[in-house]
């Protein structure tokens, strides 16, 4: 096999797109077929891979991203799933024993999107970057803050 | 950074609780990658390859009195399934169902493997998903 085959070890990037997936539009069957649809893209599009252009991750997260920005455009954006705990309105349902997962929901999705390729595709600063069109330096302020506001939403939810 | 440290403890818990990917899907990526065409093909060498087939298959597509490919048939089947080759070149469009959902993905395959699919995957029909 080529050296140069982006695909020649896909179960090693697999979790990484997995996991970018999942942060982007959230866990279970939706995410599972957004990575099953990347990587059908991939094969058809392996041939096309420049390993001058940057690693096979990367790649397979561009082809990634354009397959979640589709699957957000047509189910449109995601609902809260809010607490059903009966006796409670909404203020209090929303506020009350935040999990990481409801937390994320809770962010824009631009802070999703750095949030999956930081954490999610384990991505360098200097690789979303190039991803996002944007200096490191940008990258690792606009994390930060990301950050700030993910650990805000959290405790809000857990006061203790 | 200096800033870093002040959410250690939180990137810790975002890589440790990120997502991992189902038994079946990591089995679908798999089966999806598995496939590669010849190292040894080149360009001039596909077309004449994809002519010769296709004008393979329009001498067995007349003599089986059949008119179109892809689409009309479900399923892996001998003969039906041999149809279906060689519509697009040396590739041939199935929908691959690799789990829970109904839609699948719709794959480009060479002929050899789309016979594959269509053999050992139930779910999988010739042409693409709906």
């Amino acid at each position: 096999m080529s050296r140069h085959d982006p695909l020649a070890n896909p179960l090693a990037l697999l979790p990484r797109v997995h996991a970018y997936v999942a942060y982007r539009i959230g866990p279970g069957a939706d995410a599972e077929d957004v990575t099953s649809e990347t990587f059908a893209r991939a094969v058809r599009y392996r041939e096309s891979y420049d390993s001058s252009k940057g690693a096979p991750l990367g790649w397979l997260i561009g082809i990634a991203r354009r397959c979640v920005d589709e699957a957000l455009a047509e189910r449109r954006a995601p609902e809260y799933e809010a607490d059903p705990v009966e006796g409670r309105d909404l203020e209090q349902r929303t506020i009350d024993r935040l999990t990481l997962k409801t937390a994320l929901e809770r962010l824009s999705p631009r802070d999703r999107e750095l949030i999956g390729l930081r954490y999610g595709a384990d991505l360098s600063a200097r690789e979303i970057g190039a991803l996002l069109d944007i200096a490191p330096n940008a990258v690792d302020v606009a994390l930060h803050r990301c950050l700030a506001r993910l650990r805000a939403l959290l405790e809000a939810g857990n006061p203790m | 950074m200096k800033f870093r440290n002040q959410f250690s403890g939180l990137e810790h818990r975002l890589r440790a609780e990120r997502a991992e990917p189902s038994d079946e899907l990591q089995r679908a990526v798999s089966e999806l990658t598995a496939w590669r065409p010849s190292a040894r093909s080149h360009r001039p060498i596909r077309l004449a390859a994809a002519a010769a087939l296709t004008l393979t298959l329009m001498v067995t597509a007349a003599a089986l009195g059949t008119s179109s490919f892809a689409g009309n048939l479900k399923g892996a089947g001998g003969a039906s399934a041999a149809s279906q080759y060689g519509q697009y070149g040396e590739k041939v469009i199935i929908c691959h169902r690799p789990g829970k959902k109904t839609t699948g993905v719709t794959l480009r395959l060479s002929p050899e493997g789309a016979k594959a699919h269509l053999r050992e995957h139930a779910g999988d029909t010739a042409g693409p998903c709906p």
